[in-house]
Parts: C-alpha cells; sequence; structure tokens
C-alpha cells in the first residue's frame, strides 16, 4: 500500500507507552503490504526516544514535534501536514493493525474509489487483549444501512459510534474539509464524519476485523472520555451536531457560548 | 418375404436412415415448473437445449392439467352455477430461464397432432411412473433420467419396477447414484451424465461483502437457523442472511458472488448444485452432509470428506460453524486448506465437459438403437 502514510500520534512517554509504541510499530512492520511511510507525532521527549529506535526498522520514518497544541486533534492535523501519499490512517500508539489490513485496504480502496474515508470493523480488547466487542460492524446490517457498509448522512444523524482509528482517509479531502476540531472534545471524530458527510465525502467500512483497538487502559483519552456523565456526553454529541456546518472551528464567541453551556451541565 | 414383413423391414430401414440423418425428434417429458425455478427441470432444459445447438430437433413434452372452474348457465330460464373443467395454460421456464429455453417447441402429451415414431426418442424423469406406463406402447426408444433416486418412489406403485413399463436404460447424474440404481434394478444399463454449472458461477476480483446467503428449501428450519443463530451469537446479529429461494440462476451467481458465506441444506440431493455453485463463486460453503454423499464432497482420495466446505451432520453444529466462519472471514484467516480446496473446484462440472458427455451418450443410444433395430429387422426376416 504504497500510497499510504501511517500517522501515530503519542502524547507523552514512559516505559508502558513505549512497549505499546513498539506493538503498534511491529503491527506496521509485519503488514502483508506495506505503507510508505510511518509519521510519528508527538513532544521532544517522545521524539527524542524514538529517534534511538530508527536504525531496526525497515519502513520509513517521519518524526515531528509537536510545539504548542498536543492534543489528539492538533496531533493529527500537523502530522496531516506533512503527508504526501494519497491516503493516511491513524494507529492509536497503544492500538495495531491485524496483518492483512492494509492489504484490504489496497482491495477496498480500489473496489470503492469514489469513497475518501475507509474504516475497519474495530476489535475492542481489554489491556490483557481479550476480546470485549467490535465496533462500526453495525453499518454491515441490512435494518441498519440503506446500503451495506455505506455511511449515510441520514444514518449519521441517529448514530454517530463510530471508531476511525485504523480507518483510511484521503488526504486531500481530510485537508479540504478542516480536518479535526480541537475544540470539540469525545465527539470530534463524530463531527468530523458528519462535516465530511455534509461536504459530499463519502465513507465505508470494510467487513474485515483489520485493528485493535484497546480499551480500558487507564490514564487513555478513552478512559477520561468514558469518565464522562451522560449530560457532558449528550452536550458533545449536540455540540457535534451543531458544529458539522462549519469547515473550520467557530469564531471565539461561538465557542464561548458553548464552552459557557458545558461548564454549568459540569456544575 | 411376405408383403407384411417387407413392409416392417421398409420401416426400420427408414428409422435406421432417420436415425443416420438426424431426421427424428428426443422428446423431453417435463413438468410445468408455473414460473419457480427447480433444478432438476433446469437440467432437462439445459440438455435439450444442448442438442437443438448440436442439430438435434427436440420437444418439450407435458401432461395438460386442467381444473374445474365455476360457471353460471342459463339452462331452462333460470341461472345456475355448474361445474366446468378447463385446460390450465402452460407457463414453462420463460420468467427464471429465459426465452431461449422457453422457445423450445412444447405440446401436451396427450395432443393428437403430436406423434412418436420409431426413430425417435422419449426421456421420462423419475418422477413420472404414471408416463412411464402410459407410454410403453410408443413405438419409440424410452430412456429414464433419474436426478434424484429418492424420487422413484413417489409414484410407483408396490410391486411394479422400471420393467414392467418396458424400460431398461436410465441416464443419471452421478456414478454413485448409477450404482445404487444397478443395486435395485441390475437389468437397467446405466449411463452419467454429470451436472454442469455454467460458467457465471465464477468468483471475481471485487471483495464480498459480510453476508450469509442460505439455500434451503423448508421455510421453517431457514427461520429456526435464522433465529436460533441471532440467540446464540448476539454479537453477530448485525450479520444479514439472505434467503434465495425462487431466484432466477442469475442472481443466484451474483448473490453468491457477493456473498462470503453460503448455508446450504438439503438432505435429499443426489448432488448439490448450489453447494458447488457458491464454491465456484468463491463463497464459503457451509452444509449439511447429505443422505447419500456428493462426490464433489469427497477428497482426492474418493473415501474422506473433502475441506472445500465446511460440513456438518448435526443441525446443532449450524450455529458454531457460522460463527467461526464469520470471525475467520473478518480476521481474514479463512485456512488455505478451505481456499485451495475451493479453487480446485473451479474446474470440475464445467459445460464444456458436459457438453462432450451428453453429445457422447446422446450418440452412443443413437448407435444402441440403430443395433436393435437391425437385430430386430434380422430375426422378422429369418421366420
Amino acid at each position: 500500500m504504497e500510497e499510504l502514510t501511517i500517522i501515530i500520534p503519542v502524547h507523552e512517554y514512559n516505559e508502558t507507552i513505549e512497549k505499546y509504541l513498539q506493538r503498534a510499530i511491529e503491527s506496521v512492520e509485519a503488514q502483508t503490504e506495506k505503507p510508505s511511510n510511518i509519521i510519528i507525532v508527538g513532544p521532544k521527549e517522545v521524539i527524542n526516544a524514538q529517534r534511538q529506535q530508527l536504525d531496526t526498522t525497515s519502513i520509513g520514518f517521519e518524526l515531528i514535534t509537536n510545539e504548542g497544541q498536543t492534543d489528539y486533534c492538533s496531533q493529527i492535523n500537523l502530522a496531516v501536514k506533512y503527508v504526501i501519499t494519497k491516503y493516511f490512517s491513524i494507529l492509536e500508539f497503544d492500538d495495531y493493525y491485524q496483518k492483512n489490513w492494509l492489504k484490504n485496504v489496497n482491495i477496498y480502496t480500489k473496489f470503492k474509489p469514489d469513497f475518501s474515508i475507509f474504516l475497519p470493523i474495530a476489535k475492542f480488547v481489554n489491556v490483557k487483549d481479550e476480546e470485549v466487542c467490535l465496533a462500526n460492524e453495525i453499518l454491515w446490517s441490512l435494518a441498519f444501512a440503506n446500503e451495506l457498509g455505506v455511511i449515510d448522512p441520514e444514518m449519521l444523524q441517529s448514530y454517530g459510534d463510530f471508531s476511525v482509528p485504523g480507518g483510511v482517509i484521503r488526504t486531500d479531502d481530510f485537508i479540504e474539509i478542516g480536518g479535526l476540531k480541537p475544540s470539540i472534545k469525545l465527539s470530534f471524530w463524530y463531527e468530523f464524519l458528519l462535516r465530511a458527510s455534509n461536504n459530499g465525502v463519502k465513507a465505508f467500512v470494510i467487513p474485515k476485523t483489520g485493528y485493535i483497538h484497546t480499551i480500558e487502559r487507564k490514564d487513555s483519552l478513552m478512559d477520561q472520555l468514558s469518565a464522562m456523565s451522560e449530560k457532558e456526553t449528550s452536550f458533545w454529541m449536540e455540540l457535534a451536531k451543531k458544529e458539522y456546518y462549519f469547515v473550520n472551528e467557530r469564531a471565539d464567541k461561538a465557542k464561548f457560548v458553548e464552552k459557557k453551556k458545558l461548564t454549568e451541565i459540569i456544575k | 418375404m411376405d408383403n407384411k414383413v417387407k413392409e416392417i423391414s421398409e420401416k426400420i430401414d427408414d428409422a435406421i436412415g432417420k436415425l443416420n440423418k438426424k431426421d427424428f425428434t428426443i422428446n423431453f417429458f417435463v413438468v410445468d415448473t408455473k414460473g419457480v425455478p427447480n433444478g432438476n427441470t433446469r437440467y432437462i432444459y439445459e440438455m435439450a437445449k444442448e442438442l437443438i445447438d448440436n442439430d438435434y430437433n427436440c420437444f418439450m413434452l407435458y401432461q395438460q392439467e386442467k381444473e374445474t372452474i365455476q360457471e353460471k348457465q342459463n339452462i331452462k330460464g333460470k341461472d345456475v352455477i355448474v361445474d366446468k373443467e378447463v385446460e390450465v395454460p402452460f407457463i414453462g421456464v420463460r420468467d427464471w430461464m429465459g426465452d431461449e429455453f422457453a422457445d423450445i417447441p412444447h405440446g401436451s402429451i396427450g395432443s393428437e397432432t403430436i406423434k412418436v415414431s420409431t426413430s425417435d426418442f422419449l426421456i421420462i424423469p423419475e418422477l413420472f411412473a404414471n408416463v412411464m406406463n402410459q407410454t410403453k406402447k410408443l413405438p419409440c426408444k424410452r430412456i429414464i433420467l433419474c436426478q434424484n433416486l429418492n424420487f422413484i418412489t413417489e409414484f410407483m406403485s408396490l410391486g411394479t419396477s422400471w420393467a414392467n413399463f418396458g424400460l431398461l436404460d436410465v441416464i443419471t447424474t452421478t456414478e454413485t447414484q448409477a450404482e445404487e440404481i444397478k443395486d435395485l434394478f441390475p437389468y437397467m444399463k446405466t449411463k452419467v451424465i454429470n451436472p454442469s454449472i455454467p460458467n457465471y458461477f465464477r468468483n471475481n476480483s471485487d471483495p464480498k461483502k459480510i453476508v450469509i446467503s442460505t439455500v434451503i428449501k423448508d421455510a421453517s428450519l431457514l427461520k429456526k437457523l435464522v433465529n436460533q443463530f441471532y440467540w446464540k451469537y448476539p454479537q453477530y446479529s448485525w450479520v444479514t442472511f439472505m434467503d434465495l429461494r425462487n431466484l432466477s440462476r442469475e442472481s443466484f451467481a451474483n448473490t453468491f458472488r457477493e456473498s462470503a458465506i453460503t448455508v446450504w441444506m438439503d438432505d435429499e440431493t443426489y448432488f448439490g448444485h448450489a453447494p458447488v455453485e457458491a464454491i465456484k463463486s468463491g463463497s464459503i460453503v457451509i452444509g449439511k452432509i447429505p443422505d447419500v454423499i456428493p462426490e464433489w464432497m469427497y477428497s482426492d482420495d474418493k473415501e474422506t470428506i473433502s475441506t472445500n466446505g465446511l460440513w456438518f451432520d448435526n443441525f446443532k453444529d449450524v450455529h458454531k460453524l457460522i460463527a467461526q466462519a464469520i470471525k475467520l472471514w473478518l480476521d481474514d484467516e479463512i485456512p488455505e486448506i478451505i481456499t485451495d480446496e475451493m479453487v480446485k473446484m473451479e474446474d470440475r462440472y464445467k459445460v464444456e465437459d458436459k457438453q462432450i458427455q451428453l453429445l457422447d451418450v446422446i450418440e452412443t443410444y443413437i448407435a444402441e438403437r440403430i443395433t436393435e433395430l437391425k437385430d430386430i429387422k434380422n430375426k422378422i426376416e429369418k421366420k
């Protein structure tokens, strides 16, 4: 899969993260069809530590030091600026790919050339690597999807629980529709998919469990988000539905209003 | 030689001449499918079409069905409702096999315009013991076509056998079935014409969908299968099952080509077209082993069951097999031992092979009929 760059965002560095990161990189190297290169984006200490490891890998690496905003969305937006391939995929450092995932991506991107977002059926596992559930599989239910595997605008209005990491996104479309919005917590991927759909960017779920997503890891982003109250979760989901009309982050004033509302909810 | 013998000898010579010139008709007895796809009828129509394409004359015979309707009649000034027997129009195969098969000449077996002569053949499917009996005085060569041995007892009265109807030749679809026929009727002469699978049952480079096609005749069994699967494996309740009953063959082919998995159950079949078609289309078949194991289900050693599908004996096992197949397919880890055997099936039951077999069998029957007629002529003339 030479037209693909893997982006690995890393926000901090310690021994546990290093262990996970190594597993993630190994899963890229084990692919039956290799990507063009890997971009690791993170704070200085991550990048410095990674520089030591590079000689042992067979795939081209690019290390980007993330100055300023180090949140997940900003890291990805920054890394995408360095992507020169047609597609990119986000690999979270505590996750990994199945060995044939990129081979399947290659097949399906050719099969559906007018689509720009390809999500995997993600397998959610706990820290012991035991399977907990699947994600995105619902798109393959005839009772749910108008067309099997296709994420359509109608469905997105009523369902937003998609898992995008591991998926493959066309680089130019990602940039054109404005990338991720760092001000939106929890529902940033949902907002992105709504925005993509609103801009005519088509999304499809490849019916292969290509991506293993670790959940229940302490201190993970997912862990923090799952601690949110129901009210707060609803707030972010509703916010996504308001924000997706705008390609770029809304003006400060509007954001202030929304933040004020959130503060009231959290109270 | 008296005139009578001379006349018979001339008729035999005429029949032999017609056989040599292909100036005769091969009649096939068919049942009206009324537009509903049926594998056994399809096999017969495909035979007829192939023979027509090779300059043989073929004719499809059917039994005229009648029904009673109620009609208002004025009798002696009063309106009365009377029962009236009317002919049911023959519908045939146009809807599901297309014009090229539906346009083969057809006629009712009781029609006065239909004549069969000594040089003609009549092929009678195994199910129709009544037709075998009704036609025993016809001068033509009659041959049984036995696709499923389970059907022969359906309309055969106790104590009778094919010999009672003057039938000694049978065409069947597999060697296994030919052996079983020999076992039941040692006097029968068997010839095998394997079924063929049209070339449009093939895999292509398009990726498959995680959809499960089902080919199960019994609607209640199908419902039981799907419901029980969803109850046992709710994590796969998003996987769609597609019921293929009553679809045209082309639709079958398209659906098989798209489906990752096919579930098939038919205890009574001797061949099983659907699973072979599915395997050739690259769909992983989960199937119940029929009462008589079809020859393609055996490995090269002819003894062990092949891994060209996932086979089970007990209905209880099917749900687990489906769940395993879904998982393996999603993980892209279908074992090579299965995929390799599936690929081997691509070269089997080709249309071209059946064409060769069919023409060979028909030519043999013609030669045998000529010999038979010559023998009769010699015997008559010697007398």
